[in-house]
């Protein structure tokens, strides 16, 4: 910081203006955000979302490339190439790119989903530049050794084995997907198949990372304390450089046949707590559908099974038949949705019997919608949750970096909450009955062996 | 219009001029968060952060006492108290409350942790009215009807089940339940099925009326509201409620310590570990150095010795944390991690060497620097959502600190020595005191 000789009348101006614009002029809340893109040169995307009550800014690359684009054979490489990330380039040791951003007192990590890899960094906004050289910098110049592959490899397998293995609903789930997609490799864990796991080399990393870590491939999201015109000279210094991969092509993604035949998966497994019952169906999602659809199956599954007041509820839970039931969709994929359901029966009630009451729900609303109370209700419900994500700088720069990467327009992500605000009952009676058949269907159900065996229950506390 | 860039320069000027304020006057860069203490009319406190740019506004409070008020054998009563809260009140029906709430899109919750019922609402500025409104029924009316008493029994006792076979819950609650017994930290703050079974109507209306009082009370208002509106919100929400409960805090006590690891046998791919040692209270003059010490330990970060030789140098286990607890009975340093149940003993054994040898040697100045410039670069990530702030400013008031701690904060890490972080390491990482709690097959 300035010594006292440039603070000073730093600070008097300061105080001028912040009295006669900060005071007097005080903005209005706003219920959405100042979102801003432009492209670089050599292909990359930015989106600057402006947020300044602290000085603080989360930066996110997003690359359209994730587990749904894993080569057959190597499911849970565009996961394993998200651990190696970490490791050195011609500039860094490995591991030293998140020290680094240790040392800056900010905070990192990365996610990968079926359809992209995103790392983020949260710093305050004097280090965003430090952050962007960074980033350009593993964006083009990794290097991997064989010896730091291999044990990360270990890592990611123990990852799988806590998040998977070890949860038989997350285990039942995996399966279930594995049926729903005929045809898609939404189908195929994002982590990947163990044993597909267990033989990922440093050479598919590398492949992979050559193909598609580009800047004509990514997006850059900068949300916080910046103006657009602070990132646009801030990106072109840094990954303005790396040159875009000229032979880029985006991989085939097979469609999904008409689903003909309802399915069932049946999990049994002595360490479940309790026996649950779960229920999909594919659907489009915000970036696959047409406008509208996405937004119906939304308040669809809030209608249905999204709050005390939901109809799942009231049937199974009020009843004293199940401790939980719901509906959720999720919108945020590329090339489809999903609606799920899950019910957890009450000690002593059929699984059979809570299944037929969810059939039943779900046939109500199929042949006779919603109604007008429930239908503002979810709106209402829907119009908060917005105003809650624009709240946080994380949740925004995700909801612009997923829909971007997904090819949608600002405009088009801008405008949800109107989309959502003009469905009517007849829009969520026709989506229920185009994507709540039967035939469409997968259930599964997470069941208790016959005899509990005695290493599996709660009794065999060793002392 | 140049409604935008007015918008803009206003923010980025506020900053700037609270920084040349916090720099001349006490060289602590904490910008743009302006803490007030406010009281009603009646004389509810609260702390108060006005934030117009988001049209929302968050409510965090917290009732002390909570879990450990529960009697011997009515384990789970102020979690079942806490359910129960937003199961009807006043004339509404739990079926017409909840509709209102939904119809509100308003956040409300209300939940018994050990030391505290804890409640948050957070709802659009336009809706504050009406939500407000039902937040006051659901703390002083609250119906306690007995299908919903019944409802929720069965809720909880199905979550009991689940959680006996969540790994991770079943190893912090055998962690307590090893480290105080006959305290009433090492029962369940959730209860058991019998326990569970045993409340009835009259257990929880008595035990609403001695938790939820002004006196044990503390209140964070941060959002789209202003102070006129913010004071007279306290009294329309908390104002009914008794001036005094009756709530026996518990007196100070430290773990016992475990000479080998408790394990939990489940069969399990891999096994997990909690793993805690008594630490130092907040208020300790040389918690700052603690708080240094744990970061070099167990931030998770890749710069961390525990994730560092745990995790890249040998891949046993995909994270490994430690985190100061800082419960009102004591405070813990305490740990976890997941490994196969073949590598749980190696595992083990590095957690030991780490600890021993941080005890012996403490960090080198690398390490030290670089923990400081995280603890201090890092402070205001907590606070950039509304919610989050509300969060971080009552966890900082119920831990014994005033609102100054935000300017005192990064100060007092800065002033941290490499002795004095050598030193807690010798007085706090004695694995002699180390207690271990393990669930799975773990081979030692």
């Amino acid at each position: 910081m300035s010594p006292e000789r440039s603070a000073k009348p730093m600070f008097r101006a300061s105080l001028l203006l912040a009295i006669v614009i900060g005071v007097f002029l005080a903005p209005p809340a706003r219920a959405e955000p100042r979102v801003n893109t432009f492209n670089l040169s050599n292909g990359m995307q930015v989106v600057v979302i402006e947020d300044h009550r602290v000085p603080v800014v989360t930066h996110m690359v997003w690359y359209r490339a994730g587990a749904a684009d894993d080569p057959w054979g190597t499911s849970g490489i565009a996961h394993f190439l998200e651990h190696l990330m970490f490791k050195s380039t011609g500039k860094l040791k490995s591991g030293e790119f998140s020290r680094t951003i240790t040392r800056l007192g900010g905070r990192d990590n990365a996610t990968t989903t079926h359809d992209t890899t995103s790392y983020y960094q949260r710093v305050a906004k004097e280090h965003l530049r430090g952050v962007m050289e960074l980033e350009a910098d593993r964006m083009v110049n990794l290097r991997l050794n064989e010896d730091e592959v291999k044990t990360e490899r270990d890592v990611i397998l123990s990852e799988r084995r806590s998040n998977v293995d070890g949860n038989p609903l997350s285990l039942l789930s995996e399966q279930m997907l594995r049926v729903l997609y005929y045809n898609h490799p939404y189908g195929r864990p994002s982590i990947g198949w163990e044993h597909e796991m267990a033989k990922l080399s440093r050479q598919d990393a590398l492949a992979f990372y050559k193909r598609y870590y580009a800047p004509n491939n990514a997006i850059l999201v900068v949300a916080g304390d910046v103006t657009p015109e602070e990132v646009r000279s801030l990106a072109q210094a840094t990954y303005g450089r790396n040159r875009p991969n000229r032979g880029l092509v985006r991989p085939i993604r097979p469609d999904e046949p008409k689903p003909l035949a309802a399915r069932r998966v049946e999990l049994v497994d002595g360490r479940a707590g309790a026996r649950i019952l779960l229920r999909y169906y594919p659907t489009p999602s915000y970036a696959s559908g047409p406008p509208g659809e996405s937004e119906s199956l939304e308040l669809l599954a809030r209608i249905i099974g999204g709050d005390d007041t939901s109809r799942l509820y009231r049937r199974l839970v009020v009843e004293n038949l199940a401790s939980t039931a719901g509906a959720n969709f999720s919108g945020q994929q590329r090339d489809g949705g999903r609606l799920a359901f899950v019910v957890i029966p009450l000690e002593g009630v059929a699984v059979e019997k809570v299944e037929a009451i969810l059939d039943a729900v779900i046939l109500e609303v199929r042949e006779k919608g919603v109604t007008e109370a429930e239908l503002e209700r979810a709106k209402s419900a829907i119009e908060a949750v917005r105003v809650f994500e624009s709240d946080d700088q994380m949740q925004l720069a995700r909801r612009y970096g997923e829909g971007v990467a997904f090819g949608q327009t600002l405009a088009q992500l801008a405008e949800l909450p109107q989309r959502v605000q003009s469905r009517s009952l007849d829009d969520i009676k026709r989506v229920a009955g185009e994507y709540l058949a039967r035939e469409r269907s997968v259930t599964g159900t997470l069941l208790l062996p016959q005899k509990v065996e005695p290493s599996a229950g709660p009794q065999a506390v060793k002392q | 219009m140049s409604t935008i860039t007015d918008r803009l320069w206003s923010r980025a000027l506020w900053c700037q001029l609270l920084l040349a304020v916090a720099v001349w006057l006490t060289s602590s860069p904490v910008c743009a968060l302006s803490v007030e203490e406010i009281a009603s009319p009646k004389g509810i406190k609260a702390w108060l952060v006005e934030e117009h740019s988001v049209p929302l506004i968050a409510i965090k409070f917290a009732f002390a006492g909570g879990a450990s008020q529960d009697p011997a054998g009515k384990e789970g009563l102020a979690t079942m108290v806490g359910d129960l809260l937003t199961e009807g009140a006043g004339d509404l029906t739990e079926e017409a409350f909840k509709a209102q709430v939904s119809s509100l899109g308003m956040r409300l919750s209300l939940a018994a942790g050990r030391d505290a019922i804890y409640g948050a609402l957070e709802t659009l500025s336009k809706r504050f009215a009406p939500s407000a409104a039902l937040l006051r029924l659901a703390l002083t009316a609250p119906r306690f009807d007995e299908d919903a008493i019944e409802r929720v029994r069965s809720q909880r006792l199905a979550d009991l089940a689940m959680a006996a076979n969540e790994p991770s819950r079943v190893a912090v609650d055998r962690w307590y339940q090893e480290a105080f017994p006959g305290n009433a930290y090492g029962r369940p703050a959730d209860g058991t099925p019998q326990s569970v079974m045993r409340i009835v109507r009259d257990d929880l209306t008595r035990q609403h009326a001695k938790l939820l009082a002004r006196g044990v009370l503390k209140v964070v208002i941060v959002g789209d509201i202003d102070k006129a509106a913010a004071a007279a919100a306290l009294d329309d929400i908390f104002g009914d409620l008794p001036g005094e409960g009756q709530v026996a805090l518990l007196a100070k006590a430290e773990p016992r310590p475990a000479a080998a690891p408790i394990v939990v046998e489940k069969d399990l791919p891999s096994a997990t570990a909690t793993f805690g040692l008594v630490a130092l209270s907040s208020k300790d003059a040389d918690f700052p150095a603690l708080e240094v010490l744990n970061h070099i330990i167990g931030s998770g970060d890749f710069d961390a010795v525990l994730t560092e030789e745990i995790r890249v140098k040998r891949g046993l286990a995909y994270s490994v944390q430690t985190g100061l607890v800082h419960d009102s009975i004591t405070s813990l340093l305490l740990g976890a991690f997941s490994t196969k149940n073949d590598t749980m003993g190696a595992a083990l054994g590095v957690l030991k060497d780490v600890l021993v040898r941080m005890a012996r040697d403490g960090p080198n100045a690398t390490q030290f620097e670089n923990a400081k410039r995280y603890l201090t670069g890092s402070f205001l990530l907590d606070f950039d959502t509304n919610a989050k702030v509300a969060s971080s400013l009552l966890a900082i008031w119920v831990d014994g600190d005033g609102p100054d701690y935000l300017q005192r904060r990064n100060q007092k890490i800065n002033a941290v020595t490499l002795a004095d972080v050598k030193r807690v390491a010798r007085e706090v990482l004695n694995t002699q005191s180390l207690i271990v709690t393990i669930v799975g097959k773990p081979q030692l």
